[in-house]
């Protein structure tokens, strides 16, 4: 398990400095929930689909990564439409159009993650004054969430192989948490000691001795300007 | 250079775990700390860069100076830039996404300038020569990868000490031997610090050797002097060469194969005349056996093996050559991809996990993972009670259990509180209430000292003459020699080797395409011309016959 897909290509979207592309996720965001013109939300998503395209991304991967929110977002809407006015052809419009908003926004966090690395994107943040420890707790979380996946996996395939059976039931909820003890406990013994040792060792770096320098990565270059223009002309028109 | 004088220390509540600890170190080469699990190695190291007792708490008393700091009067962060801090477990050191992030850590907190930090940055990987991994996270990288990386974070700061805590622990032995090449390089202008409790991983590397046991210094000198200290028996086990060349009577003592042979002149003796006795009856049939991870992290491919019942097959090969995704797989954990495993006449693919751990009985590396009651007797109980055994059979598993494997009097103890030595025994005992026909074993080794492991694998090796097939993973070569009858070899996942051991390890080019190291005594068996001699035994009965050593 990933939280965070980063996928490298050699493209202008992955070039651009995670700020711009940061503007972009709130300027379309913002666009996409301030108008209800049908014809302006489908030009977004055709627009977002656009910056995946010229990102070169692996049409597998966005679609494996997206697909839960494709089928299932219009699918619900619609259905919540119907219910709400009645079955017929204005309510599924209204449902199709009102999920297009919701996938202008996933497509484009989506694209944003597989284009831009977890290091940039700290960068970028503490490039923005975002506090310190708030980017270190962001790094530790990216980095560590598969490895505890990893640990938990482990810890239940050694409960397995002592014919214990992890199962749930809605019947007796009670019952099912018990039954999930022999995970749980030595899941929550293993975090301990990894984050002891892992505070050991960042001690051990004279961590917080002073305020730290931070490796200036990120350029703002002319793709970023062309890129900004691009979002800005985009906005106006809809805009206005 | 250390200087520690009478110090002690207790972690709250415990036992004095350091006591009236004198030692005092030059300012450069190799320095090893070497002692039984236990005593007071780790401990001795946190308190050389002042987490003792910054950080963590306990009565101290003594004092502890290194580069003329007393660790107790100055914070962590000043001592940080003298003394650099290397653990065991690389995975839990590295936490930046990045090699290059993670060794500029350190200078970032010290407020260098960003040209400071690059050139430190970019001479901490050259030094390792792990230029190729800068922009790699920790996810990509092998585990002696990673630790070569925690210590080029450690380098970062420019320490003129660097402390290791059993840095090789969880490695493969061609990983081994690099980390201690790099860091016998390193010692040249630094003084290197090393804890470890196989002193035969350290000897031909090190400057002084001081051994450790019950929390103070007993010997300290070079290693020459510490292998002929008529006392150094009781503190430890000596590697297998010293033993022998003690026990015929070569003094002073030699450590390594070459020298033995030089001194004992064998004849060649090239016929194999021991023959093995065959197992005919199949407990474990895998047929073309293909797999693969949906991340496509690890792979196994067209593997097919045949184990007898009653076998005693160790698997062997470098980390990620997909060893244990081979293992997990003979208890259904894994389900293959394509291909079958038959085990005891189920095939893995439709029987549930839970009916083959009756079969299958998989004691895994970390005993940490599994423990969750709060006895042992209710750990041992978790396996049959949920496959249904009644509540009077269990009792009477366990009892015969809690003798079998000399754990009695901790029956009530928790398991948490115990030795790592002891929760492996646990671990196997939580196994063997579910009286499985065949026992996997990943890693029996790592982490304990050598006296543990005999113990434990003497227990093993009790199993495997009761009946018990027995499957064990490991990386260490003296363990295969000793106990294994038979090896298979994995790389890239595939098995590239399989046979008697003495047949594997007499097999050069196996040897050098797995990256495999020989085990002592059979590199000594190489050189005299005997390829038979694989155990003690065996050497001391060749050298016997021959009588021709001095």
């Amino acid at each position: 398990m990933k939280i965070y897909e980063y996928v490298h290509r050699d493209s202008l979207i992955h070039r651009l400095d995670p700020r711009s592309k940061l503007v972009w996720l709130v300027v379309f965001s913002a666009l996409v929930f301030m108008t209800s013109d049908a014809k302006t939300i489908a030009m977004l998503l055709i627009l977002t689909l656009l910056v995946a395209l010229v990102a070169k991304l692996p049409k597998k991967q966005l679609w494996s990564n997206t697909k839960i929110f494709v089928v299932l977002m219009p699918i619900g809407y619609i259905l919540l439409y119907f219910l709400l006015l009645g079955i017929n052809m204005e309510a599924f419009v209204g449902g199709l159009v009102f999920s297009a908003k919701f996938l202008v926004l996933i497509f484009s966090a989506v694209i944003f993650t597989m284009t831009t690395s977890a290091r940039d994107l700290l960068f970028a943040l503490t490039k923005l004054k975002v506090p310190y420890s708030f980017a270190f707790m962001l790094t530790i979380a990216i980095r560590f969430i598969p490895v505890i996946s990893n640990e938990i996996n482990n810890v239940i395939n050694a409960q397995r192989a002592r014919a214990y059976e992890l199962n749930f039931s809605f019947k007796s909820p009670l019952r099912s948490v018990q039954n999930f003890i022999p995970v749980i406990i030595p899941v929550l013994m293993l975090l301990l000691k990894r984050s002891h040792e892992l505070s050991l060792s960042i001690d051990s770096r004279a961590f917080r001795a002073n305020k730290m320098t931070y490796p200036e990565k990120l350029k703002f270059g002319l793709e970023d300007c062309l890129f900004l223009f691009f979002v800005a002309v985009v906005s106006s028109i809809i805009l206005v | 250079m250390i200087w520690i004088e009478d110090l002690s220390f207790e972690y709250s509540g415990n036992e004095n775990i350091l006591k009236n600890l004198n030692l005092k170190t030059g300012k450069k080469g190799f320095f090893s700390l070497v002692g039984r699990s236990g005593c007071g190695k780790s401990t001795l190291c946190l308190a050389l860069n002042g987490l003792i007792p910054h950080e963590i708490g306990g009565k101290i008393s003594g004092k502890v100076e290194v580069n003329g700091l007393d660790t107790q009067k100055h914070p962590i962060k000043e001592l940080a830039t003298h003394v650099g801090m290397v653990f065991q477990n690389p995975e839990s050191q590295l936490f930046a996404l990045s090699a290059e992030d993670e060794i500029a850590f350190g200078p970032s907190n010290l407020a260098l300038s960003l040209d400071e930090i690059e050139k430190r940055v970019t001479n901490a990987l050259k030094l390792l020569k792990i230029e190729h991994l800068r922009d790699k996270s920790p996810e990509e990288m092998s585990s002696g990868e990673k630790q070569k990386v925690a210590i080029a974070s450690a380098l970062a700061m420019e320490p003129e000490i660097l402390v290791l805590d059993e840095p090789t622990a969880n490695l493969d032995p061609a990983s081994t031997e690099d980390i201690f090449r790099i860091l016998k390089k390193l010692s040249r202008n630094m003084l290197v610090f090393v804890a470890e409790h196989d002193i035969g991983k350290v000897l031909e590397y090190s400057d002084m050797i001081a051994v450790m046991d019950k929390g103070s210094i007993v010997l300290e000198g070079t290693p020459e002097k510490i292998l002929n200290d008529s006392m150094i028996d009781k503190y430890l086990y000596l590697p297998k060469i010293c033993r022998i060349s003690k026990k015929i009577g070569i003094f002073p003592i030699v450590s390594k194969a070459s020298e033995l042979a030089e001194r004992t002149r064998l004849k060649r003796r090239l016929s194999s005349e021991k023959k093995r006795k065959k197992k005919s009856e199949s407990i474990i049939e895998i047929k073309d056996l293909w797999f693969e991870y949906k991340d496509k992290t690890a792979v196994l491919k067209n593997i097919n093996l045949d184990i007898k019942k009653g076998e005693f097959v160790a698997i062997v090969g470098q980390n990620g050559a997909g060893k244990s995704t081979l293992a997990l797989h003979l208890n259904g954990l894994l389900k293959p991809l394509r291909g079958d495993i038959i085990v005891d006449g189920k095939n893995t693919k439709v029987e549930k996990v839970s009916s083959l751990s009756k079969i299958v009985g998989y004691a895994f590396q970390n005993p940490d993972i599994q423990f969750f009651e709060d006895t042992l007797t209710e750990e041992i109980s978790f396996g049959p009670r949920n496959l249904g055994v009644k509540d009077s059979e269990i009792k009477l598993r366990a009892e015969s259990i809690f003798r079998y494997t000399g754990l009695e009097k901790f029956r009530d103890k928790d398991p948490f509180s115990l030795s790592v030595g002891q929760k492996r025994r646990v671990s196997i005992a939580s196994i063997l209430s579910m009286e499985p026909k065949v026992i996997i074993i990943d890693e029996p080794s790592t982490g304990l000292d050598i006296k543990t492991i005999n113990s434990l694998m003497k227990l093993i090796k009790k199993l495997n003459s009761s009946g018990h097939t027995i499957i064990m993973i490991t990386h260490d070569m003296e363990l295969v020699s000793d106990y294994a009858e038979r090896v298979i070899v994995m790389k890239n996942g595939e098995v590239i080797g399989d046979g008697n051991t003495g047949d594997v390890f007499n097999n050069e080019k196996l040897v050098r395409d797995a990256q495999l190291m020989l085990p002592e005594l059979m590199r000594f068996g190489k050189l005299v011309g005997d390829i038979d001699i694989i155990t003690m035994d065996d050497c001391l009965d060749a050298i016997e016959k021959n009588k021709c050593c001095r």
